[in-house]
């Protein structure tokens, strides 16, 4: 018995030495390291660089309806555009009062910038919306006939608004505000899912306002009530600043000059594109994509609302179906003008070819990057693979490294 | 006179033997050991940059024991040791033995300019023998041991020049991952001057091949591609010893012979090569095919000095020039031929001896044109060796073996690897089955 403790005491003992000895021994080497790496000329796997150029097979222009849910509303109306700002302040903040007198309503919006006839007056008329609304998710059309109560005026205004930093001020429907603080309408939630401002037929201008996003409360849409008891006696000011709002935005047809494609904020346009890449063999590293666009200057608009000149490529999910994408939207994809030619714009697609070279290859899609074009009506107009002008053309320089077997 | 005179005890020497359960609770103890030990936590940094090629680094079967003589041993059976090399060698087998092996190995590869010393421990083998019959020289062993492995980690650069700009890029290539070699074998004596021995083995492992390329700067992305070549499949190796050509004369009794003879494998390979570019994953389709594995034939010989000292010699060749790999001939590789010589004072079996005349010592020297052949220029190498076995409870041992030697040149751009490698295992008996009087 005792040879066996023994036995298993020196089993443990020699395999703890072994441990640590190989512990103290493995730790002896050096990490490998680019610094000291020892070159030698055994043959290793190799990589063939090529670079290529390719155009585009083929591109459209197609229109999407998306909510806008920007950090700038719009509001106005100009040749082409129609655009409808929505409005509802936290419900849970007035204070349930059924006695109130509201003596008066204010609502002031910050302007920020415009597009169109800067002198033409701005003219509004806000009516009550009758049914819930989810700021992410209305769009133009959502906003029929049955979304508000048009058959009476809560307010109105017409103005020339001369910088880009006053404010407008409406006077709001007393009663309709009163409704917003009486209990009987808690369960009548209707009454109290704001206001829709919409533009008169003769406004030649949109005007951005900030948004209940803006950095500073100040900025935001207010509400401002005073309000007193029956008998009159006691007169109290109420400021509300915190809610939902968006705007909601039509345009006619675009009408694009042949051999043109374009992509547009607001009323939201996009482009797709379709290159064969298909000579860049699988398993290759695209190390560079360089997709490069020419604008066409005359029916381009960049707006004052985003003036830098941006726009994100994506990478086109479906065959079928154009609005199907997918982007990081990260800024050092994005298009803009390059330092070569005038109105030639540079992506950085290397991500999305690299996704063809895996497969399925649907091509791309050109967008305004998300804020510009949730908060302006940039309109991109650039010249597609069918332009009579070969140099004006999309081309796609591509340098790729495939590892040799 | 045989050559079976490896240091050992006779069954009546030992107390009863324990229950088979506390030998196997010991192996798990040590195998666990052992497995941590050639984990990655522990492996150390890196392995030889020849082993970008072929399958790797191929390891020389043998044991501890073998290693110490320069990895002969082929023409010595013993009842002490489980040589994987040749099943024909286990016929003496009298005990239940399980030898658990790992290796220290490190190397400073050198380019004639600069020179860099990687390090790692490895996993090394286990095996289990079983005694069926002694009478007839009859034992089973199964076992693991390593075939190949790679490990590499080195770096490159270069430019390509384009009609617009100029690409500056690392590559920076990695290899890791072994190919392993399973087995059962059984071993018989027929006739009192012939063993033979025939194993299943079965192979199974991948090896794993990396590119990463780092461009310099932001202009230009890099990627990641990996090839990873999984393989397994079954062969079978055949041994043979005569132990002793006493009929012949009495001066040829201490004489043994051996061979050995790994039959051609023909593994199931695939292929696969993934990626990881511009946040983007790929893996392309399998490549599916075979894999040869060129059949390798050994001798050996080997002569008993007064019964203590043995001295032997082994020669092996393996045709790795027919070696493919999905219907492809397997690149930058030669035929390969390797031979040792070994010396071993054996340990004496009295119980009463000192410690260190019951421990037994080796020394060897092998000479191997391997089957690297980068560029077309042969690979060669040279190691001596040292070893020792010593018993640390009746017959347990206790095996370390030294190698020291040299691979490859700094000529051609090559890299001359000098590389010191440990050899150690723990040799675990015990008289299984038999009932003991305290239980």
């Amino acid at each position: 018995m005792r040879d066996r403790r023994r036995s298993g005491l020196s089993l443990t003992m020699m395999a703890a030495v072994g441990l640590l000895m190989s512990l103290l021994v493995g730790s002896c080497g050096e990490d490998p390291t680019e610094a000291n790496s020892i070159v030698s000329s055994i043959p290793l796997r190799q990589l063939v660089i090529r670079e290529t150029t390719l155009v585009a097979t083929g591109s459209s222009t197609f229109r999407q309806s998306i909510p806008m849910n920007g950090l700038e509303l719009l509001l106005g109306r100009t040749n082409t555009y129609e655009s409808s700002l929505l409005l509802e302040w936290y419900p849970v903040y007035f204070p349930a009062r059924d006695t109130i007198k509201v003596l008066s309503a204010t609502l002031t919006l910050r302007t920020n910038t415009f597009y169109g006839d800067s002198i033409s007056p701005l003219e509004f008329t806000v009516y009550r919306i009758s049914r819930s609304w989810d700021e992410a998710t209305v769009t133009w059309d959502s906003v029929d006939a049955t979304f508000y109560d048009g058959s009476v005026a809560r307010g109105t205004y017409s103005g020339i608004v001369s910088s880009d930093t006053q404010t407008v001020s409406v006077s709001l429907d007393t009663g309709m505000v009163r409704q917003w603080f009486s209990t009987l309408t808690t369960d009548n939630a209707p009454l109290k899912y704001g206001i829709i401002l919409i533009p008169s037929g003769s406004t030649r201008i949109i005007r951005g306002f900030r948004s209940f996003e803006s950095d500073s409360t100040d900025y935001h849409p207010t509400l401002k009530v005073i309000a007193a008891n029956l008998a009159g006696t006691t007169v109290d000011t109420s400021t509300y600043n915190m809610g939902i709002d968006t705007f909601v935005k039509r345009s006619d047809d675009l009408t694009l000059p042949p051999g043109t494609i374009a992509v547009m904020a607001g009323a939201v346009y996009r482009s797709s594109l379709s290159f064969d890449a298909s000579c860049i063999p699988r398993g290759s590293i695209v190390n560079k994509a360089d997709l490069q666009m020419h604008l066409d200057p005359l029916t381009s608009r960049i707006s004052r609302f985003y003036p830098d000149s941006a726009v994100a490529p994506a990478l086109r999910l479906s065959a079928s179906d154009s609005t199907e994408f997918y982007t990081t939207e990260t800024s050092a994809s994005f298009g803009s003008p390059g330092s070569g030619l005038p109105g030639t714009f540079h992506f950085d697609v290397a991500s999305i070819v690299q996704s063809w070279v895996r497969g399925p290859n649907y091509g791309l899609v050109l967008k305004v990057p998300y804020y510009p074009e949730r908060g302006s009506i940039n309109l991109f107009v650039f010249y597609d693979q069918t332009t009579a002008t070969t140099a004006l053309r999309p081309q796609l320089r591509i340098v790729y490294s495939t590892p040799k077997n | 006179m045989t050559l079976m005179h490896h240091a050992t005890f006779s069954l009546q020497q030992i107390p009863a033997g324990s229950p088979p359960l506390r030998t196997l609770l010991r192996c798990a103890v040590l195998a666990a050991l052992l497995g941590t030990l050639s984990s990655g936590a522990l492996a150390g940094s890196g392995g030889s940059g020849y082993s970008v090629l072929g399958l790797g680094d191929l390891r020389y079967l043998g044991g501890t024991r073998s290693a110490g003589m320069g990895f002969t041993g082929l023409a010595i059976p013993s009842p002490a040791f489980l040589n994987p090399a040749s099943a024909a060698t286990w016929f003496g087998l009298d005990r239940a033995r399980v030898e658990i092996s790992g290796l220290y190995e490190g190397i400073d590869a050198d380019n004639g300019i600069s020179s860099r010393y990687l390090a790692r421990v490895l996993f090394n083998g286990a095996s289990l023998g079983i005694p069926i019959s002694t009478k007839d020289g009859i034992a089973v062993v199964v076992g693991l041991v390593p075939y190949s492995n790679i490990n590499f980690d080195t770096y490159g650069s270069s430019s390509a020049v384009f009609s617009q700009d100029t690409m500056q890029y690392t590559l920076h290539y990695t290899g890791s991952g072994f190919l392993g070699k399973g087995f059962i074998g059984l071993s018989w004596r027929p006739l009192e001057q012939l063993s033979l021995g025939a194993s299943f083995d079965y192979y199974v492992g991948s090896l794993e091949r990396a590119i990463e390329q780092v461009p310099s700067g932001t202009d230009f992305r890099g990627g990641k591609s990996t090839t990873t070549s999984r393989m397994s499949g079954a062969s079978g190796t055949l041994s043979a010893v005569c132990p002793s050509f006493g009929f012949l004369g009495s001066a040829l009794a201490p004489l043994s012979l051996g061979a050995v003879f790994s039959l051609r494998g023909n593994l199931r390979y695939r292929g696969d090569e993934s990626g990881s570019y511009n946040a983007v994953n790929d893996t392309l389709p399998d490549l599916k095919g075979r894999a040869i594995l060129p059949p390798l034939l050994g001798v050996g010989i080997a002569y008993s000095l007064g019964g203590r000292f043995i001295v032997a010699a082994d020669y092996y060749t393996q045709q790795w020039e027919k070696a493919e790999l999905s219907g492809q001939p397997l690149r930058q590789v030669q035929n390969a031929h390797r031979w040792a010589i070994g010396v071993e004072r054996t340990g004496a079996t009295e119980v009463v001896s000192s410690f260190f005349n019951r421990a037994s010592y080796r020394a060897g020297f092998t000479h191997n044109t391997t089957y690297y052949k980068p560029n077309g220029n042969g690979i060669n190498e040279w190691f001596i060796t040292a070893g020792a076995t010593v018993p640390f409870v009746m017959d347990n041992w206790l095996a370390f073996a030294f190698e020291y030697g040299r691979r490859g040149t700094t000529e051609f751009g090559l890299l001359r690897d000098t590389f010191f490698r440990v050899h150690f295992s723990l040799n675990i008996s015990e008289t299984w089955f038999v009932t003991s009087e305290d239980e």
